[in-house]
């Protein structure tokens, strides 16, 4: 038996425990090779990680924004709903004037108050009107049926479609509601 | 003859366990420094889960609230018809569908198709130890027959039951409802608003 332990170690120590360069192998320490690798390892998880959480962030952040964006759409669109229909003219005056009209009665809808004090903002971007170019036609919406001054074929139901759009801070998103309004 | 064995070159000598020691331990504190700095800026904004139960409470309410009071007549106090009740103190009327907690906003209005059918939304604060959370509870009637209970959903998170939700009302010249503002203590410390307005009656389309 004790021989046997002796040829084990002797042969350990002659094959193993010596690198070629004659320093015991737990003396030599780490190459630069191993180093290198082991810290660009380390640096790709740490970076995987970080990337990770700032994905959460991000994401949560956005779904609060779209949430605060829903809320303050639909404030805004009540307020337009509240206030009586702004007419059309036959020509484009009377829909910028509406698009002016409407968007003044957005602004009344108070800035959500996690966003006071930022660049957010609502804002009245279009007014359809629904009508058809011809009597035979299917209505559409469009920028130019309008019925006061037309035909009543052009623009029967007196109905407009308005879009409302809320920016989140630094426009980091932007969503519109699209309401009909019609005579109240 | 004799046989020396030659030092091996530095280049190849690889860190000696004392280098290695000094720059795990440097790394440490480095660790250290980056973990308590990322750790207080954490601390100082709002966590990922508050910001979700948040965008949960808005989303929540600027859809069932918005409704609610869209369908309901803007009458303050409320009439035969309906309208809106904002007591935060059972005063008889205010708690038709039997919720718990206490009142924020009561809405009541009815609707005719083939009969007549009146609706009401009750929102109510409700407290159950040290959590709360907000709950909207729903019936009907039809003619003078008792209410029947339809729903009772809650509408918010579990929130602080120190802080109940507001609802305050501004009121055009004829004194009925022009908006009214519900306000929230949200759990990122954010103030939630909701604001919304009365629809009925509705639009006239020829």
């Amino acid at each position: 038996m004790q021989q046997a332990l002796r040829e084990w170690d002797r042969e350990m120590t002659n094959t193993h425990r010596h690198s070629p360069d004659g320093l015991p192998q737990r003396d030599r320490g780490h190459s630069l090779t191993e180093i290198v690798i082991s810290v660009a390892l380390m640096g790709l998880t740490v970076i995987a990680v970080l990337s990770g959480l700032q994905a959460v962030v991000i994401s949560t952040v956005a779904d609060q924004n779209q949430a605060q964006s829903f809320a303050w759409l639909q404030a805004a669109s009540d307020a337009i709903y509240a206030r009586d229909r702004e007419p059309c003219t036959n020509d484009d005056t009377g829909r910028l004037n509406a698009i002016a009209e409407y968007d003044a009665a957005a602004q009344t809808a108070s800035v959500p108050p996690i966003w006071v004090g930022t660049d957010a903002s609502v804002e009245v971007t279009n007014v359809e009107y629904l009508g058809r170019t011809t009597v035979d036609s299917d209505f559409e919406w469009g920028e130019t049926f309008c019925f006061e001054g037309g035909s009543f074929a052009e623009s029967p139901l007196y109905t407009q479609r308005i879009t409302i759009a809320v920016k989140s801070p630094n426009s980091a998103t932007t969503q519109t509601l699209e309401m009909v309004k019609s005579e109240r | 003859m004799s046989q020396t064995l030659a030092p091996p070159p530095h280049r190849d000598a690889g860190f000696t366990l004392p280098e290695m020691l000094i720059v795990i331990i440097l790394s440490g504190v480095l660790i250290a420094a980056l973990a308590t700095a990322i750790g207080v800026a954490v601390r100082a904004t709002p966590t990922s889960e508050d910001r979700i139960d948040d965008a949960r409470s808005t989303r929540s309410l600027s859809t069932w609230l918005s409704h609610d009071t869209t369908s309901s007549p803007a009458f303050l106090p409320e009439q035969s018809v309906g309208g809106f009740n904002i007591a935060t103190t059972d005063d008889g009327t205010n708690n038709i569908c039997g919720g718990l907690g206490t009142n924020i906003v009561h809405l009541r209005w009815s609707e005719t198709v083939h009969s007549t059918m009146t609706y009401v939304a009750n929102y109510r604060f409700v407290v159950d130890g040290d959590s709360a959370l907000v709950r909207r509870y729903t019936c009907y009637s039809q003619s003078s027959a008792p209410y029947v209970r339809l729903a009772n959903l809650p509408v918010t998170p579990a929130l602080d039951p120190l802080q109940p939700p507001v609802a305050s009302t501004t009121t055009d010249t004829g004194g009925n409802v022009a908006v009214l503002s519900f306000t929230l203590a949200g759990k990122s410390g954010e103030t939630i608003l909701i604001e919304t307005a009365s629809r009925n009656p509705s639009d006239f389309f020829p």
